[in-house]
């Protein structure tokens, strides 16, 4: 690890790390102050008899009524691994790409230090940088929930999260391998945005859908019967190092 | 003689084009190579092969006794380097980017960097992007500098710096660098900073080698004859040993010789003429016959 470098990668992506924390905390922050005037919301659904209410199951609503559960759907389910995919995509599609089209790699690397080195602690810094926005915005939910009269399942939250963490940071792995491979950053983060979408059309479809990462990144096997994924998740975390480790190689090899 | 670079059969392809071609090359230490060549030659190449940012597709090569493979970073530790374009980071200032290159090396000579930093008038709180080509150079030279580096690699420095600033620079290169005894390799296609600066050239194109000679060797050995004769003389001046270029004009010839100067005068004295008349040449007709020679 190169502290030089690390600082300066830190400084080069601060502003996407207050763009996403803010927008991430935001939201998160949102969700237990919302929780009351949603669940009055579709009670009054219910008892309306009104056309909506018929795609309204009421075992959903009953479910909603565990604040835990609420707060999962909405963050684990949806918010957080949409908007931390995009994230993540923005953390990695610059790290090499970035230096490589504007040519201050070429500075870089003039200095003595390993490209390896030079490889991981870009990688490091983005992570870091992800994480804090993930970290930082879920912590903000149990914060908000302090004001409320609710309670969360704090370990089953956390754990959920981490399973979301893990496929985020593959989803960065892969994005970074594409900015190391394509030397221009918005066609690198294309190139991973693709691969992600073919991995959700895996998902559309009952035989393929244990393929697709969207199958887990919810954490929602877990959440929904108790159970890790355990295979599933080491699949993808094998992936993740993978795409990582061959980066690392690409960039060593790499001409500059 | 010990050497500072020592490049050995390194060639270096991109696509169907040998951007460097079976190059080998040997600097001295101490010593100022001008390392010349017209555009595309293969000057920058050569030098991103020298500092590990390219790697060869053949050949090996030792800089200051190291790997040029291997051992990329020590040779990186004691080498400076100035870039043809000067792609820092914009967006530090000057006195952050000096911060972020300190960490890198165990030797960094505050005490030069503030000499330099004063003798440039570097402004240390304004922005990279915002200093001019000059101060930009200036600014890399002085990042090469301060970890006393034993190599000075300097890839087309002086392109588009204004004479002034050009002087400068050369003034540098000459009055402080060099008689601190450290080896400095000058890409450049400025003929005349290098025949300033320089004690040994090498003379690049098409990736191939040319020449490589200290200068005055060069210059002593890259002469012309004119002579007027009084009669057509009716001989082949190309079966003479050391002729390589003939050009006439009626009875007047020009005849470019290498080595054995003073036995084609003798030869020639032996014919009537009107001129017999030895002319120098200076580095840049030196290059442009190497060149035209080599593009025949």
């Amino acid at each position: 690890m190169s502290l030089a470098v690390l600082r300066k990668e830190l400084r080069e992506m601060r502003w996407k790390l207050l763009l996403g924390t803010g927008v991430l905390t935001v939201l998160a922050a949102s969700l237990p102050l919302l929780y009351e005037f949603l669940l009055e919301m579709m009670r009054a659904f219910l008892s309306s008899g009104d056309l909506l209410s018929r795609f309204l199951p009421a075992g959903q609503v009953k479910m909603l009524e565990n604040f835990t559960f609420y707060i999962w759907s909405q963050w684990n389910g949806k918010n957080l691994y949409q908007l931390g995919i995009v994230f993540a995509l923005l953390s990695g599609m610059g790290l090499i790409a970035g230096e490589t089209s504007s040519q201050t790699i070429q500075f870089l690397l003039a200095r003595p230090v390993s490209r390896r080195k030079v490889f991981f602690t870009k990688a490091a810094a983005g992570a870091l940088v992800l994480l804090l926005m993930v970290l930082t915005s879920t912590a903000a939910i149990f914060l908000v929930t302090r004001f409320t009269p609710y309670s969360l399942e704090a370990g089953r939250l956390w754990l959920a999260t981490a399973i979301t963490v893990l496929c985020l940071l593959s989803v960065y792995s892969l994005t970074l391998f594409c900015s190391t491979v394509i030397d221009d950053p918005v066609r690198a983060g294309g190139a991973a945005l693709l691969v992600i979408l073919a991995s959700s059309v895996l998902g559309w479809f009952p035989a393929t859908r244990d393929f697709s990462l969207f199958a887990y990144i919810q954490g929602a096997q877990y959440f929904l019967d108790g159970a890790v994924p355990v295979w599933p998740l080491a699949v993808i975390t094998m992936s993740g190092l993978l795409l990582l480790l061959s980066g690392a190689l690409v960039f060593e090899r790499k001409d500059f | 003689m010990t050497l500072a670079v020592e490049l050995i059969a390194i060639s270096k392809v991109y696509g169907r084009k040998k951007a460097v071609d079976c190059l080998s090359l040997k600097v001295p230490r101490g010593s100022i190579l001008g390392f010349l060549g017209p555009n595309g030659a293969g000057k920058t190449t050569t030098i991103k092969l020298m500092l590990g940012l390219l790697r060869p597709d053949e050949g090996e090569g030792r800089i200051l006794g190291l790997d040029m493979v291997r051992d990329t970073v020590g040779v990186r530790r004691n080498i400076g380097y100035v870039a043809e374009v000067q792609q820092m980071y914009g967006y530090m200032t000057v006195q952050e980017l000096l911060g972020f290159c300190r960490p890198f090396y165990s030797r960094w000579n505050e005490k030069l960097v503030a000499g330099y930093l004063d003798m440039f008038q570097l402004p240390l709180g304004e922005k990279v992007k915002n200093l001019s080509k000059g101060m930009k150079t200036q600014l890399a030279l002085v990042t090469a500098l301060a970890p006393d580096p034993e190599l000075l690699i300097l890839d087309e420095p002086t392109s588009g710096l204004d004479p002034l600033s050009r002087q400068e620079f050369l003034r540098i290169i000459l009055e402080e660098i060099s008689v601190q005894g450290r080896t400095v390799f000058f890409s450049s296609h400025q003929l005349q900073d290098v025949e300033r600066v320089a004690d040994h050239v090498a003379i690049i194109d098409h990736g191939k080698l040319l020449a490589v000679k200290p200068l005055d060797e060069l210059k002593a050995t890259g002469k012309k004859i004119r002579v007027v004769f009084q009669h057509e003389p009716g001989i082949d001046f190309l079966s003479w040993p050391g002729v390589r270029e003939v050009n006439r004009q009626g009875n007047a010839y020009l005849l470019a010789v290498d080595n054995y100067l003073p036995e084609t005068l003798g030869r020639l004295q032996e014919y009537p003429h009107f001129t017999l008349e030895v002319i120098d040449q200076n580095l840049e007709e030196i290059f442009l016959d190497k060149i035209r020679e080599e593009r025949k």
